[in-house]
């Protein structure tokens, strides 16, 4: 049995796996260097990630098909321990069988992969709804936000299609990474401190940053929470319903209160 | 009035419509202006408020003044409340920075009736002509169209909105008499049946010419109140099913009717809002629009109400069980659907994964079909689950059963729109 090890980036993985898949090698397990724990038994191959040779590999995985392109992306960026094997059997069984594989549920690596996939997904389709931007004193829109996965990449096409009339960000606070709306382009930012100043009155809303908060901006904050509030039918009350699509880790960033409105 | 307490009055008069979705448009940006309408089948949904429904539009009205005096609505002429109106620059503003925001899909605008049905369709299109024109806004709009509205005011709306509609409300013409005595049934049908054409043509002409303006790409949508006047469901569904195919609605609303007049003598007494009879009905939809039943399978004369304990496509099972057992390695799609406990997107992972070779009953729930219901009513190879020839008694299980039968037990559609 084998284990390879790679840096934990996307092309280490595509450059792992493509490895495998071609030396037909009985693989046990795929995983970073960070998280590898030493075993007596097993076979240690290093990988060396090789950029050429992912971007090829991934081509070729695109033009087999950009669904399971995508699938394998999106399983990647689930973070999940274990994700690494569940794409290599994925893309074993796909190699295998062909690509008519995709569709079929009923085969165990293909209904895993599909299954992160979908977990991924739905985080992503719920922050197209969760982001709440505040304006910032420099007139950028800002939104900071805590994802279970690292989605924050994939939140891009969606807000630069819809706001292409202001500068806005996308802060995930928890890997500390952004993306960013210029007006002409959106950017990937490998790193954003949580503690940037520009940053710090939302995230830290207490103390003299409240002082400076943008009174517009608290005016709008204020509508909506009022909003928020009226348009609750008390007769239907129901808030099982209301936790179940909207899980109480997501609230720390909405700017409406959720948590008052639950009693009636 | 400030506009925080012009808000709070025209968001808690709108509140009752049920209708919030923002799917199904495709107006996009192009003009690198504000927003676009969502291509995602389902919409977005950026809140859910406490009673559990989905908050993707700014939904308001433009005034809760109104000359009419309908029964069954918390705006009508004759009760005490609060009034308050907009101005088309409130409204504007508050639209375009809830937008920017992205607390919002877009804006659902619908007024009480001030003057005339002219004159207050006439303050809505103002409205979504500045969002529109002046400030470049791309996002979703849904217009309610006052029912006699003229034909030129109901175009002009359409040019601009995604979506209109002209609320039923009343699932009968005694119904209307009695408790909206201001409508004429032709003052909503007229305008109903003129979108419907609308779109139609436009959608024809936009098959030629790509650059044929847009009129209402979201389709027309419509609602009805349930509970408030005693027609069956035999009827409401009845009438639903022929607007489908008649004037190209895209979606029919059911709103359990809640009674803000407590003391009028025309209105039921004491009741609390049929939720789950709004639910059913929300079913029954359903299975007419991505089922393919026909509405006099779903209930008939001889029962004319749908049953509240089984969904109703459980409860046709049951009625024709003739039907089953459905061998699931066998039979066509159309019957697969026609299983309890196999949706439609079950479904499609059966017929799809069946040509790898036969499936086992151990095989559906990945494929998400719910064995709990389905047990009775399918083989797989030719082998039962559970093998019951006796309805009353599968009814009986499917009621009592300990894990039994669980179902959604929420009004559903609003979780998914
Ligand atoms: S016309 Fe509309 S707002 Fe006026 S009373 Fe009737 S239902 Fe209410």
């Amino acid at each position: 049995m084998m284990i390879y090890i790679y840096d934990g980036t996307f092309e280490g993985l595509l450059t792992a796996i493509c490895h495998g898949l071609r030396h037909n090698h009985a693989i046990s397990d795929i995983t970073t260097f960070q998280r590898y724990q030493p075993d007596l038994f097993s076979k240690v191959v290093e990988i060396e990630t090789v950029s050429d040779r992912a971007r090829d590999f991934y081509r070729k995985l695109e033009s087999l098909s950009k669904e399971m392109t995508a699938t394998v992306s999106y399983a990647f960026l689930s973070e999940q321990p274990g994700m690494e094997m569940l794409i290599f059997d994925y893309l074993k069984t796909i190699f295998l069988h062909g690509t008519e594989m995709i569709t079929n549920m009923n085969h165990p690596a293909i209904f895993r992969l599909y299954h992160l996939r979908r977990k991924v997904r739905h985080e992503i389709d719920r922050y197209h709804g969760f982001v709440r931007f505040r304006q910032l004193s420099n007139g950028i829109f800002y939104s900071p936000i805590e994802p279970d996965y690292n989605i924050v990449q994939f939140l891009a096409p969606h807000f630069t299609a819809r706001f292409a009339d202001q500068c806005w960000m996308i802060h995930d606070i928890l890997r500390e990474t952004g993306i960013f709306y210029n007006l002409k382009q959106c950017v990937y930012l490998p790193r954003v401190p949580r503690d940037h100043p520009l940053v710090r009155p939302v995230l830290d809303p207490s103390k003299e940053n409240a002082l400076a908060a943008d009174v517009t901006e608290l005016k709008y904050q204020h509508l909506w929470m009022r909003y928020f509030k009226e348009i609750a039918i008390m007769e239907r009350h129901n808030p099982k319903v209301q936790r179940q699509q909207m899980p109480r880790r997501y609230w720390k960033h909405l700017i409406e209160e959720v948590d008052s409105s639950i009693r009636p | 009035m400030d506009v925080l307490d012009k808000l709070s009055f025209l968001a808690a008069a709108a509140k009752y419509d049920a209708s919030c979705a923002s799917s199904g448009s495709k107006r996009q940006n192009t003009t690198k202006g504000l927003g676009n309408a969502s291509d995602s089948p389902l919409g977005i949904c950026h809140s859910w408020s406490a009673d559990g429904r989905c908050i993707s539009l700014l939904k308001v009205l433009f005034t809760n003044y109104c000359i009419h005096d309908c029964v069954y609505c918390i705006n009508r002429r004759s009760n005490d409340i609060p009034r308050a109106t907009f101005t088309v620059n409130e409204l504007v503003d508050l639209t375009v920075n809830f937008y920017r925001r992205n607390y919002i899909e877009g804006l659902f605008l619908s007024s009480g009736v001030v003057k005339s049905p002219d004159y207050t369709m006439e303050l809505l299109i103002q409205v979504i002509r500045r969002l529109r024109q002046a400030n470049n806004f791309n996002g979703y709009i849904h217009v309610k169209v006052i029912p006699g509205t003229s034909r030129d005011l109901v175009k002009e709306a359409g040019n601009y909105a995604d979506r209109l509609s002209v609320n039923i409300e009343l699932p009968s013409e005694q119904g209307l008499k009695k408790l909206a005595p201001d409508k004429k049934k032709e003052d909503i049908l007229v305008p109903m049946a003129y979108i419907g054409n609308q779109i139609q043509a436009i959608q024809d002409e936009r098959k030629y010419l790509r650059s044929a303006p847009l009129f209402a790409p979201a389709g027309q949508s419509t609602q009805l109140i349930v509970g408030a006047s005693p027609e069956s469901d035999f009827q409401i569904l009845n009438m639903v099913e022929k607007l489908y195919q008649k004037v190209r609605l895209r979606r029919v609303y059911y709103s359990a009717y809640i009674p803000v007049n407590q003391k009028h003598p025309l209105l039921p007494k004491g009741i609390t809002p049929p939720l789950k009879r709004e639910n059913r009905l929300y079913q029954a939809d359903w299975l007419l629009r991505f089922y393919k039943f026909k509405a006099n399978e779903i209930v008939s004369p001889d029962h004319p109400f749908l049953d509240t304990e089984l969904d109703p496509k459980t409860a046709w099972a049951l009625r024709n069980f003739h039907h089953f057992p459905m061998e699931i390695n066998r039979v066509d799609y159309e019957y697969l659907l026609r299983i309890p406990g196999v949706g439609v997107q079950s479904a499609q992972r059966i017929v799809a994964a069946r040509r790898f070779g036969p499936l086992k009953m151990t095989d559906l729930p990945k494929l998400g079909v719910v064995l709990k219901r389905a047990r009775y009513f399918i083989t797989c190879n030719g082998q039962y689950l559970e093998k019951t020839d006796n309805a009353t008694l599968i009814r009986r299980k499917l009621l009592t059963d300990a894990p039994g039968y669980r179902e959604v037990t929420e009004p559903q559609q609003l979780t998914l729109f």
